[in-house]
C-alpha cells in the first residue's frame, strides 16, 4: 500500500515509516498540514495516517481538504495524544479510524493490514 | 461577582493546562514504547538490541518526559508562590535573541526596536517568551512566523505575540495551545503581570503585560 504519513515528531515519524516498510508498505512522510494537503493533490495514497496535531494547525484541515475533493479519497487514521476521543466527537465521525497514543506496534500494524484490500 | 470570576477563569486554565499536559505527555511516551517494541523484535537470546540510532531516540524522549515534569513543577510551585524570582535589570531586546535559540522552526518578528528593560527574572522572561511564541505559531496560522511587538508605557511594558490574521470567530484558549502556553502565563503572572489573549480561526495574539518598576517600589509609589 501507499501511504501517506502526516507527522511533525521526528522520532514517531521515523519509527512509524520504520515498521510500515519493513512491512512492504511505501511511506510517504510529510511534517505539516499544508505538505499532507498538497502530496494529497498530486498523489494517489491508499491510505492517510494522520496525527491531529500538526506544526501548521489541526490536522482536521486535511481532512477537510480530503471532504471537498472530487472523487475517491484515501481512508484516514487519524492518530492523536488526546487520548481515546468520544464515539460522538464530530471528529472520529469524520475519518476511518481513531489511533490513540501511545499505542502499540501491532495495533499500527494490525490497523494498517486492516486496509489491505 | 467578580471574585467568582476569576475563580472560574483560574480552574478553566487549571483543566486546559492539565489537558495540555497529559497531551504532551503522550508524544514521547509513543515513542519510547516503539523504540522499546522494536528492540524486543531485534533481540536476540533474550537480550534487548538497541542500535546507536534507537538509544538516541530514547534519549530523546526521556529527555522530552523529564522537561515536561520540571515544567509542570515549576509551573505548580510558582501558582503557590513558591518560588524566588531573581529581580532584573533585564532587557527585553536580549531576552528575544536568547528566545530564538530556544525556538526550533519559528521566527520571531520584531516589529520595533524599542529598548525595554524591567526588574524580571531574565531566564524566566526568556522561557516566557519562547513558550508564548511557540504557543502562538501553533493556535495561530502555523506559518512560523510570530510578529513581537515591545512596548513601554507608563508603568508598564507590554509584549505582544501575534499569529495569522483577525478575523473569523472569536475562540477560547484551551488545552490545544499546548503546556508552554500555560508555563508562559504563570511566569508572567508570577513576575507581577498580566495576560490578555485573543484567539479566532488560525489568528492568535497574546499580550503580556508587565511591571516597569519592582513591586516593592511600585507599592512605595503609592503611598
Amino acid at each position: 500500500m501507499k501511504i501517506l504519513l502526516a507527522e511533525d515528531e521526528r522520532t514517531i515519524s521515523r519509527l512509524i515509516r520504520q515498521v510500515l516498510t519493513n512491512a512492504g508498505h511505501e511511506v510517504v512522510g510529510v511534517q505539516s498540514a499544508a505538505e499532507a494537503v498538497e502530496h494529497l493533490e498530486s498523489t494517489a495514497f491508499d491510505l492517510v495516517l494522520l496525527d491531529l496535531n500538526l506544526a501548521d494547525g489541526d490536522g482536521m484541515r486535511v481532512v477537510a481538504a480530503l471532504e471537498n475533493h472530487v472523487g475517491a479519497t484515501p481512508p484516514v487514521v487519524l492518530m492523536t495524544g488526546e487520548g481515546t476521543l468520544d464515539a460522538d466527537d464530530p471528529r472520529s465521525q469524520r475519518v476511518a479510524r481513531v489511533l490513540s497514543k501511545p499505542f502499540e506496534l501491532d495495533d499500527l500494524e494490525n490497523l494498517v493490514r486492516s486496509f489491505v484490500a | 461577582m467578580e471574585a467568582v470570576t476569576q475563580r472560574e477563569d483560574l480552574d478553566l486554565y487549571r483543566r486546559e493546562a492539565m489537558g495540555a499536559f497529559a497531551h504532551e505527555v503522550r508524544t514521547p511516551l509513543t515513542s519510547i514504547k516503539m523504540v522499546m517494541e522494536l528492540a524486543r523484535r531485534q533481540s536476540k537470546d533474550g537480550q534487548l538490541l538497541l542500535d546507536t540510532e534507537l538509544i538516541d531516540m530514547l534519549r530523546t524522549s526521556v529527555e522530552d518526559l523529564q522537561e515536561l515534569a520540571d515544567d509542570l513543577q515549576e509551573t505548580s510551585r510558582m501558582e503557590r508562590g513558591k518560588i524566588a524570582l531573581s529581580r532584573g535589570p533585564c532587557n527585553v531586546t536580549a531576552a528575544i535573541a536568547a528566545a530564538r535559540e530556544l525556538l526550533k522552526g519559528i521566527e520571531l518578528e520584531e516589529a520595533s526596536a524599542s529598548v525595554v528593560e524591567g526588574p524580571w527574572d531574565p531566564a524566566r522572561l526568556v522561557r516566557a517568551i519562547a513558550g508564548f511564541g511557540a504557543s502562538a505559531n501553533r493556535i495561530g496560522d502555523g506559518s512560523g512566523v510570530v510578529q513581537i511587538q515591545v512596548v513601554a508605557k507608563g508603568d508598564e511594558a507590554e509584549i505582544r505575540f501575534t499569529s495569522g490574521e483577525p478575523g473569523g470567530e472569536p475562540r477560547e484558549i484551551a488545552a490545544d495551545a499546548g503546556f508552554a502556553f500555560f508555563r508562559s502565563r504563570q511566569l508572567v503572572l508570577a513576575m507581577g503581570g498580566s495576560l490578555h489573549c485573543e484567539r479566532a480561526e488560525r489568528f492568535a495574539t497574546f499580550r503580556a503585560v508587565l511591571p516597569l518598576k519592582a513591586p516593592a517600589e511600585s507599592r512605595r509609589a503609592r503611598l
